[in-house]
């Protein structure tokens, strides 16, 4: 009995590993981005003309994730190096973490994003702003209601968005963001983006 | 009545093994950026006991609050939910680990640097506490293949 639960287990391992290849999915079409304005905590803007002129990962978090958005984070830096081995210095992405909690993060957005790596950008702004980008992402956040300490939770969209250099949507990026696996996604997308560019 | 004296106190000092019929192991928290409100520890938990085990809460020395939470992705929407109680079933092992079970340690006093220790509390439902020491250590992000 013990012999075939360990069986089963083998096979899962197996199989789980394969199913995490899918890192990522290219959209149809590229979907574009409206106007929008966010902030880092000094003020600074970050707006749709930002997504322009280079490849941007974009992803949805809260400063109180302790678990997944941390480990999201670190493993975009991860696979942004292995990106950088794969395609041209100027075609490696930046990427910017949105918060979609402003209310608790607006004062620390930026120093949280830069801590997994100094050139992550790390905004949030006004609910209408959030929702352009959210919307136009075909993202989902969702705030919880309070507890009796105040404390509440943030649901959010665990994919990440990738703005092509023309800032139009292309792809999701799915978890567990493996790097390597990652970076090949990118890489086969830029290679898409090129041959579909008007000669 | 010498003896049973004497196995009472051997009880008594026994007191510190019957709490290792709960046996952490791995206990660690990611080093976290200076600004995050909340930080994570993850720990190996085994009920080497012969009776079900329900770790109903925990606490951590330097933060306001510890709560247990589980992270879970479901139609892509990654959701964080409350667990108040955690039964640990005899010879059971139960891993906190990324992307999983996790302890949400809340508002840090201090700030934390690699190789800090955070002292926990498991507290279980028959009034059993288990202290413990989790090792603030960076994250090693290649979680999904090992970095393969």
């Amino acid at each position: 009995m013990r012999g075939a639960a360990a069986m089963a287990f083998a096979a899962l391992a197996c199989a789980v590993p394969a199913a995490a290849q899918v890192q990522g999915v290219m959209l149809d079409a590229p979907a574009p981005i409206p106007a929008f304005t966010l902030h880092d905590e000094y003020g600074v803007p970050f707006s749709d003309t930002d997504l322009t002129g280079r490849w941007t990962l974009v992803m949805f978090g809260f400063n109180s994730c302790p678990d997944v958005c941390q480990f999201t984070l670190g493993n975009l830096d991860a696979a942004v190096s292995e990106t950088a081995i794969r395609v041209r210095p100027d075609n490696v992405p930046k990427v910017v973490f949105v918060s979609v909690d402003p209310d608790r993060d607006a004062p620390y957005v930026t120093g949280y994003a830069e801590y997994f790596h100094p050139d992550f950008r790390g905004v949030t702004g006004a609910r209408k702003d959030i929702d352009a980008l959210i919307e136009a992402t075909d993202s989902f956040y969702r705030l919880m209601p309070a507890d009796a300490q105040g404390w509440y939770d943030v649901q959010h969209s665990s994919s990440v968005s990738v703005i092509g250099p023309d800032g139009m949507l292309y792809a999701k990026l799915q978890p567990p963001f493996d790097p390597g696996a990652t970076a090949e996604f990118l890489a086969r997308l830029q290679i898409e983006y090129r041959r579909g560019l008007p000669k | 009545m010498k003896a049973l004296s004497l196995s009472a106190i051997l009880f008594a000092a026994a007191g510190p093994a019957l709490a290792g019929t709960i046996v952490v192991t791995d206990a660690w928290s990611p080093a976290a950026p200076p600004a995050a409100p909340t930080h994570a520890a993850f720990l190996t938990l085994t009920n080497r006991g012969d009776q079900t085990r329900a770790l109903i809460a925990v606490s951590a020395a330097g933060y306001a609050m510890a709560h247990m939470h589980e992270s879970r992705m479901s139609g892509g929407v990654m959701t964080m939910t409350a667990v108040h109680q955690l039964d640990v079933p005899s010879g059971a092992t139960i891993t906190f680990q990324p992307g999983g079970l996790h302890v949400m340690l809340m508002s840090p006093q201090g700030t934390r640097k690699p190789g800090d220790l955070v002292s926990l509390s498991l507290e279980f439902a028959n009034g059993e506490t288990v202290p413990m020491t989790a090792t603030v250590r960076k994250a090693k992000m290649h979680t999904a293949h090992g970095g393969s």
